[in-house]
């Protein structure tokens, strides 16, 4: 039923050169997202398959609002001094001891990347980090590791804490709050595996016995702060987000309007009277851009025939079990996750699913293997998520640089083992997991109310 | 009046490329300099180092864009940071391929250049690329300072 039509070959053609190209990372992948995103719609309106209007469509806007939100909230965050702030203060509880500063800095990378941005988490604290260390003279290996493991780690367990989950959430309607009863109790564990599995590797290290630990507890973190006034006010900003987040599928509010609610609120209470063009300068357009040019690329493959084909083949594959389907998209995508950006191939999965789904297969627990799987996979190698590229790169200039070696027997170690939990979770509790969730059942009410008032208007020309 | 900038130039203060960044700061100190010019064996300029350089060197990567950090690091961390950077080579330090112009240019063409680059100092050279002296910004004021007439006590 899937001739091998021009649309279909074009489309693919257009697909595997762009796609290769960013993996491979030759060029630049804004660079080579952006004109495949043009090629593809060029080649789309001249074969008749693809057009703007279509390519505008294929954009999933709510991730990027809610990225661009998110990134407006944390670019004031990130000059007020809070994190550091935390970091001295945490350090200073573990009197010097190794064991004690991998669990408390690790467990605040955690938190603060449940919520933000991990890049910007492990750019602020890895350098105080290393400070510390070097003031103990300790090494800071097993606790920079805690970081990047801990920072990716904890992204998974909430909708909007790595990109590859605001995108799952978005396409299959998972609220903030399913998110947190699915993934959050595994990444619980997790969390728990990837300190002990640390422990024991660094289990030589972690006998160091700290020095200057007075010149540790003299670090005065009141120092850190330097704009309480902007932290007071953007916590207030946060405190409301979260909030919003906990309740925003009750109210039909897509997350994006609740990032956004946050941004435009951020701007009016501290720095009403200043062009936010300075603020906005941090946004990360050029990620955003990418995001943007992969969905439409996507979309073209989609338009031309090629996804439907692929997704046919997949559900033959798996042969109508969904649990070993299930395993098998938490492992390849958990592969994928480690040894490429997992931003490409998350897009790419993404209609593939929501294909399965409209051939009936029950595709929850396929949407939770995907998130896990890309989550924990990139902790895998050291060039598995951008937050581990930075942690790489800034520990390069101490005594003790993070190896290629010592990843693999540190964080590899930890992916494998959360990758291995996540698995027997899955398998388990595969019930669980396909259920409809409350946001899917919230979402479904809400469409259907707006289907009724648009009757037979703008959505259904979309649809087609 | 100076109508060139081989008129106005400085002797100019030079190292190689491969001496330590523990000689290129002995030189500037004894020679109360600010920079010196890297070149190599046919006198030909490959490099400006100067103190900025110099610091950069010294400063981990992981300090440089992190004032939080780097006020809660201490006075014997600094110093260890300056020992460890002692042996560092002038060519990896150094800026490469500076801004260069030839002795018998206009005088607006070094100031265009000075401003443009901001490196405020530009080697000059001879017709066969030979360095030859050196326009830093104390060049540039005096002359401006002469047409002006502004006495020079």
């Amino acid at each position: 039923m899937f001739g091998l039509d021009l649309p279909f070959i074009v489309s693919a053609i257009i697909f595997a050169i762009t796609f290769i190209l960013i993996l491979t990372e030759k060029i630049h992948r804004t660079v080579i997202g952006l004109f495949g995103a043009v090629v593809m719609v060029s080649a789309g309106m001249i074969f008749n398959f693809y057009s703007p209007e279509k390519a505008l469509w294929a954009i999933d806007f709510n991730t990027i609002g809610l990225l661009i939100g998110m990134m407006i909230i944390v670019a004031i965050l990130e000059g007020t001094g809070f994190f550091q702030y935390l970091a001295i203060l945490a350090a200073k509880k573990t009197k010097g001891n190794p064991w004690k500063l991998v669990v408390v800095l690790g467990t605040i990378t955690t938190v603060i990347s449940l919520i933000l941005d991990n890049v910007t988490t492990v750019v602020l604290i890895a350098p105080v980090t290393i400070i510390i260390a070097r003031l103990l003279k300790i090494n800071p290996i097993p606790i920079l590791m805690s970081e990047a493991l801990l920072s990716d780690t904890g992204g998974v367990a909430t909708l909007v804490g790595d990109p590859p989950n605001i995108m799952i959430g978005s396409a299959a309607h998972f609220s903030f709050n399913d998110f947190l009863f699915h993934v959050a109790p595994i990444v619980m564990v997790a969390w728990v595996a990837t300190l002990f599995t640390l422990k024991f590797v660094f289990r030589k290290e972690m006998k160091e016995k700290p020095e200057n630990i007075d010149k540790l507890l003299a670090m005065d973190e009141k120092e850190a702060m330097k704009d309480m006034k902007t932290l007071r006010k953007i916590s207030f900003v946060l405190g409301i987000v979260v909030v919003l987040f906990f309740l925003h599928s009750s109210f039909h509010m897509p997350p994006a309007m609740v990032a956004l609610i946050g941004a435009a609120i951020a701007f009016l209470i501290v720095s009403p009277k200043k062009d936010p063009q300075p603020v906005l300068e941090k946004v990360e357009w050029s990620v955003l851009i990418f995001f943007a040019a992969l969905f439409v690329i996507v979309g073209g493959l989609e338009h031309g025939g090629v996804l439907n084909y692929l997704a046919s083949s997949i559900s033959n594959l798996a042969g109508g079990n969904i649990v070993y389907s299930a395993l098998a998209v938490l492992w390849i995508s958990a592969i994928m996750s480690a040894v490429v950006d997992n931003i490409p191939f998350t897009v790419a999965m993404i209609p593939v699913i929501q294909y399965l789904e409209t051939q009936g297969v029950p595709v929850n627990l396929l949407w939770w293997s995907l998130a896990l799987g890309v989550g924990f996979g990139g902790n895998g190698t050291p060039i598995g998520s951008t937050a581990n590229v930075v942690v790489v790169a800034k520990s390069e200039q101490t005594d003790n640089p993070i190896t290629f070696k010592t990843w693999l027997k540190s964080g590899s170690a930890a992916a494998f083992v959360t990758l291995v939990i996540a698995s027997i979770v899955i398998f388990s509790f595969s019930d669980f997991f396909s259920r409809e969730t409350a946001g899917q059942r919230l979402e479904q009410v809400n469409s259907h109310q707006i289907e009724k008032t648009l009757d037979n208007g703008h959505t259904k020309s979309f649809e087609e | 009046m100076p109508n060139t900038i081989k008129e106005i130039m400085r002797e100019v203060q030079t190292i190689k490329k491969d001496k330590t960044l523990f000689d290129a700061l002995q030189k500037m100190i004894e020679k109360k300099t600010n920079s010196l010019v890297v070149i190599d064996d046919d006198e030909r300029v490959i490099g400006i180092v100067n103190t900025g350089r110099l610091l950069e060197e010294i400063i981990p990567d992981y300090l440089e864009d992190d004032e939080v950090a780097a006020h809660f690091a201490t006075k014997e961390i600094f110093e260890e940071d300056v020992k460890k950077a002692k042996d560092s080579l002038v060519e990896k330090f150094m800026i490469k391929d500076p801004k260069i112009i030839k002795g018998n240019e206009s005088l607006m063409k070094v100031a265009v250049l000075a401003l443009s680059n901001r490196q405020m100092r530009i080697p000059v050279v001879d017709d066969n690329q030979k360095l030859i002296g050196l326009i830093t910004r104390t060049e540039l004021k005096q002359v401006v300072g002469e047409i002006l007439g502004i006495k020079n006590s």
